[in-house]
């Protein structure tokens, strides 16, 4: 190697080097920051109409899909010939500080569709609030019990950002957990 | 021209064109014993500007002498007798000639003034570049600008597209694709996030001036775990660029479909002729609008991508000096109805004929959407120590990041990239070529890379330090019909890797190395015939995604799980070439066989992940022996003066020997079929290309059976043509021509959507050639 050679190459080196050391992006040896949204909590609270008893029914999920298994998935259980006013609550406790990932949803309920449905069981639901449109967002609902029956109720979120017409099938879906329940 | 007989005879004529070589041997007067002189010209076969500083020498009887500013030289005393006549030249390709002295013999050379790195007579090219199975020249890239780096590859036989969407592609090699094919840019390993299936390479077609599928020994230089091939792309050399005149090229093209736009420019010259600093300037542009099916626009198609790069060189006696700097960024729309939250969405988009997001024409891209930004900085240096020895040292450094945007469920909830990774390469390479000892012609390198992936967002493959070091040899004799080369490589690779539970890291470091070597064996039936054979054994690492991602695969509502006790994979592969050059027929024919031990493979398991979205399928990484076969066959016939027929096809398989399955994703058949006519300037071409439905794959191991067969005709005009004292190129492609609805197997969209529909693009090429004062 001729002296030039050597000269150019020591130089080219420090610009190697420093481009590397200004450069600020993360590195493998340090935390990743993950800002993005997640639903990791699904909360039905049914409050007995009647009586004012509460009852919450929970599937969590906390590190989000895949991963490690949901840390809890009840079974719903309500009692025959009732009416109940029921609250969704949605939570991402991925996080130390936990978000309430339902006020989002109600705040752009022009959005977002729950859609709640029942296989084998006497039971009939009805969406309870409505977005800024009129259309029903589904964050609360009346489900009325009929006689005792076995069977499950299937909660499912749809996004449908500039398309929400009421229509169920259209969007994206952010939640769709399929419970068991039991009406005795 | 000096003429007065011509011995061509007596250079081997296949080796002379297969190197680009022309020369041209004229016999003088008598001349008795030991006073015979050899003297010539060389010259570039490019610009045919005179080579000076070119060494040519005869290492029998040791001499050697230097071209002089004219490119001219004399070998004077000289016997009569056989010699093997060596020219080198910094930059272009070392060759030898054989020569039959009896009399004083003037010859002319042509050398490729290319930077390509060949050893000897390498290159296992065709008498007709265009005609290379593995091979695309500048004229092919002229008649394809405007498109994608990848598609300009699918026709190199063997080369199929791995497409997501419209917009992104990437090659695969005889059904290999990802970490399995290298491709290398401008002399650089090309180091993005290549693992994922929906990530393009990184580089701006308009500096490609040459790509070539490579085979044989030279492979090995690039790495030994391009166990599908190598690729390499090469821009028209810095040194081509000439004093007192400023050269360049302007392109521009338009298509129909996504109504796209792509403009480049290249601006080159040499600052003067006594201070030789070659300098290059290129920038280029595209986009891409909503792209079209034969029916529907696709929401959120478009793309946009701007690239620039800065090439420097300098050039004195026997050291030359490049310093490369691009810089490439596109920002991909993905199709709004790929993004799938759940499988039952997945089932609903399959079984809608239609796309369930209607759309009409626009330039916007929405989420979802990719970003991606790779730069890359080569300083590249290279020393002609003697007639026999080059030493060349390259740096390089690339960064690339990748930041996927996928859409929100809140507008306002979060703004940035939901997937964000930056992987950076700094890259190192002396390699020192000898040429010949012990008549053999010789080349060795050492190689280190150092290299960081890093995340923030989404967790898909963990970060990682790479530290890599390599040693390779790589030697290559003639024999009278033989021709004889072989490589050595061994890496030896460390990665440190880090997977975050939170604040916590729980790092592993992992070790990988090996050998692997790749054979070549050509011999020449006849000055028209010749047959070669290539045996190879190389290895590739698992990758970081193969052995840790544990995660969502958004858009394939699946979860992909990886497993740590993956081990290397082997490749045994071996193939057979045979060709064949007639005057009227031209025909090449390929076969291959290759076994991979431990091929990984992403395979359904039959478990499911209950999740908030519902129950998710889980794939796995496998280990399993698996081969791969096939041919590729190629046949030209010249029916007419200015007409010629194509006949290409392509059969590939891939077989999981352990469980005696088809392997997924594999191209199916296909062929090609062109009729051509060529005037002077004007080329025209018609083709019909058809893809046969694939039918060996594992039944419920996908979400929706292959799609049918298809059949599309295509065409291309082209025009050359001089106006106001510059050389202009125009033409016309069109493809999908009968506008037909189809869905490709290789397309990861085909759940979703169809191909394009037709689309004619136009381009315009206008050559700058300003002569300065």
């Amino acid at each position: 190697m001729n002296k030039q050679m050597k000269q150019i190459a020591l130089v080219l080196a420090i610009i190697l080097t420093g481009l590397q050391a200004c450069e600020k992006d993360p590195k493998p040896n340090t935390a990743p920051v993950n800002e993005s949204e997640l639903i990791t909590t699904l909360i039905i609270e049914a409050t007995d109409s009647a009586s004012g008893q509460k009852s919450i029914f929970k599937f969590k999920d906390t590190d989000g899909e895949g991963g490690n298994a949901p840390s809890q998935f009840d079974s719903i259980e309500l009692s025959p010939n009732r009416t109940y006013s029921v609250n969704l609550l949605l939570l991402d406790e991925s996080k130390a500080a936990v978000d309430t990932i339902s006020n989002e949803v109600l705040n752009e309920g022009e959005d977002h569709l729950f859609n709640l449905t029942v296989s084998n069981l006497n039971m009939a639901i009805k969406l309870n609030d409505l977005d800024k449109n009129g259309l029903p967002i589904g964050l609360k609902s009346i489900w009325s019990t009929g006689t005792s029956s076995n069977g499950k109720l299937k909660v499912v979120l749809k996004h449908q950002p500039g398309i929400k017409n009421g229509d169920p099938a259209l969007g994206e879906t952010d939640i769709e957990i399929e419970f068991n329940c039991r009406i005795q | 021209m000096y003429l007065e007989g011509i011995n061509l005879y007596q250079l081997k004529k296949t080796i002379l064109l297969a190197l680009g070589l022309f020369a041209f041997v004229f016999v003088n007067a008598q001349n008795i014993n030991c006073k015979i002189k050899i003297s010539g010209i060389v010259q570039d076969s490019f610009e045919q500007v005179a080579l000076s500083n070119t060494i040519v020498s005869i290492d029998s009887i040791e001499k050697e002498t230097k071209t002089d500013s004219k490119g001219q030289f004399t070998l004077s005393g000289l016997c009569p007798g056989r010699y093997e006549v060596h020219i080198s030249h910094l930059n272009c390709e070392h060759i030898h000639i054989v020569l039959e002295l009896r009399s004083d013999t003037l010859i002319k050379i042509f050398l490729r003034h290319i930077e390509k790195e060949l050893i000897g007579f390498k290159l296992s090219a065709k008498l007709e570049k265009l005609e290379d199975l593995n091979h695309l020249n500048a004229k092919n890239m002229d008649y394809r600008k405007g498109q994608s780096i990848s598609s300009l590859m699918q026709d190199i036989a063997g080369i199929s597209l791995l497409k997501t969407g419209s917009a992104v592609s990437k090659p695969m090699v005889n059904g290999l694709f990802g970490n399995r094919v290298i491709i290398v840019n401008n002399g650089i390993r090309l180091e993005g996030q290549n693992w994922g299936m929906e990530h393009a390479p990184e580089i701006d077609a308009f500096l490609a001036s040459e790509i070539e599928l490579i085979k044989g020994a030279e492979s090995l230089r690039y790495g030994a775990d391009g166990i599908g091939g190598v690729i390499r792309i090469s821009p028209k050399s810095i040194f081509t660029e000439k004093p007192k005149s400023l050269n360049g090229e302007i392109n521009l093209t338009g298509n129909s479909n996504g109504r796209g736009k792509t403009g480049n420019l290249i601006l080159g010259g040499v600052l003067s002729k006594n201070l030789p600093i070659y300098i290059r300037v290129q920038s280029s542009i595209k986009q891409f609008g909503n792209i079209k099916t034969s029916k529907d626009y696709l929401a959120n198609t478009g793309m946009s991508e701007f690239n620039y790069s800065i090439n420097l060189g300098f050039q004195r006696k026997g050291f030359l000096s490049e310093v490369f700097y691009s810089e490439f960024q596109n920002k991909i729309g993905i199709y709004t109805g790929s993004q799938v939250g759940n499988l039952s969405d997945l089932e609903k988009a399959m079984n809608s004929g239609t796309p369930l997001i209607k759309a009409n024409f626009t330039n916007q891209i929405d989420r979802p959407y990719q970003l991606v930004q790779h730069k890359m900085l080569k300083f590249k240096n290279a020393l002609q120590v003697n007639a026999k020895n080059k030493i060349e040292l390259t740096l390089s450094y690339q960064k690339n990041h990748r930041e996927e945007y996928d859409v929100l469920r809140s507008a306002n909830s979060f703004t940035g990239p939901s997937f964000d990774y930056y992987i950076s390469s700094s890259f190192a390479e002396l390699v020192w070529t000898k040429s010949p000892f012990h008549k053999i012609n010789w080349k060795a390198g050492l190689i280190g890379l150092r290299q960081s992936n890093a995340y923030t967002g989404r967790f898909f493959i963990p970060g990682f330090y790479q530290n890599s070091f390599a040693g390779f040899v790589i030697g290559n004799k003639q024999f009278k019909k033989f021709d004889i080369e072989g490589s050595l490589r061994y890496d030896q690779k460390h990665f440190d890797i880090y997977r975050w539970i939170g604040a916590v890291s729980n790092k592993t470091q992992v070790n990988y190395s090996g050998f692997a070597y790749v054979l070549k064996a050509e011999y020449q039936l006849s000055g028209k015939e010749k047959i070669s054979f290539i045996q190879s054994s190389t290895w590739r690492a698992p990758a970081p995604n193969e052995l840790y991602s544990n995660g969502l695969h958004q858009g394939l509502a699946s979860i992909e799980i990886g497993d740590s006790t993956l081990r290397t994979e082997r490749s045994y592969s071996q193939s057979l070439n045979y060709s064949l050059d007639l005057k009227k027929h031209k025909f090449d024919i390929e076969g291959y066989y290759q076994i991979v031990n431990g091929y990984i493979n992403l395979i359904p398991s039959n478990k499911v992940i209950l999740t908030i979205r519902g129950a998710y399928p889980v794939f796995q990484y496998q280990q399993n022996k698996a081969a791969l076969y096939g041919l590729n066959a190629r046949w030209k016939y010249q029916v007419h003066k200015s007409m010629y027929t194509i006949i290409g096809a392509q059969l590939p398989y891939g077989q999981n020997i352990d469980t005696k399955d088809a392997l997924n994703l594999m191209p199916s058949m296909n062929g090609k079929l062109s009729l051509g006519y060529k005037h002077r300037t004007l080329n025209a071409e018609v083709w019909v290309n058809y893809q046969s439905k694939q039918s060996r794959y594992v039944v419920g191991s996908d979400f929706m059976p292959p799609p049918e067969a298809y059949a599309l005709i295509g065409f291309e005009v082209n025009y050359e043509f001089k106006a106001v004292g510059q050389n202009f190129k125009c033409g016309l492609t069109g493809s999908n021509i009968g506008n037909s609805s189809y869905r490709d197997y290789l397309n990861r969209f085909r759940y979703f959507t169809d191909e394009p529909g037709i689309n004619i693009s136009a381009r315009l090429t206008m050559n700058i050639n300003q002569k300065q004062n």
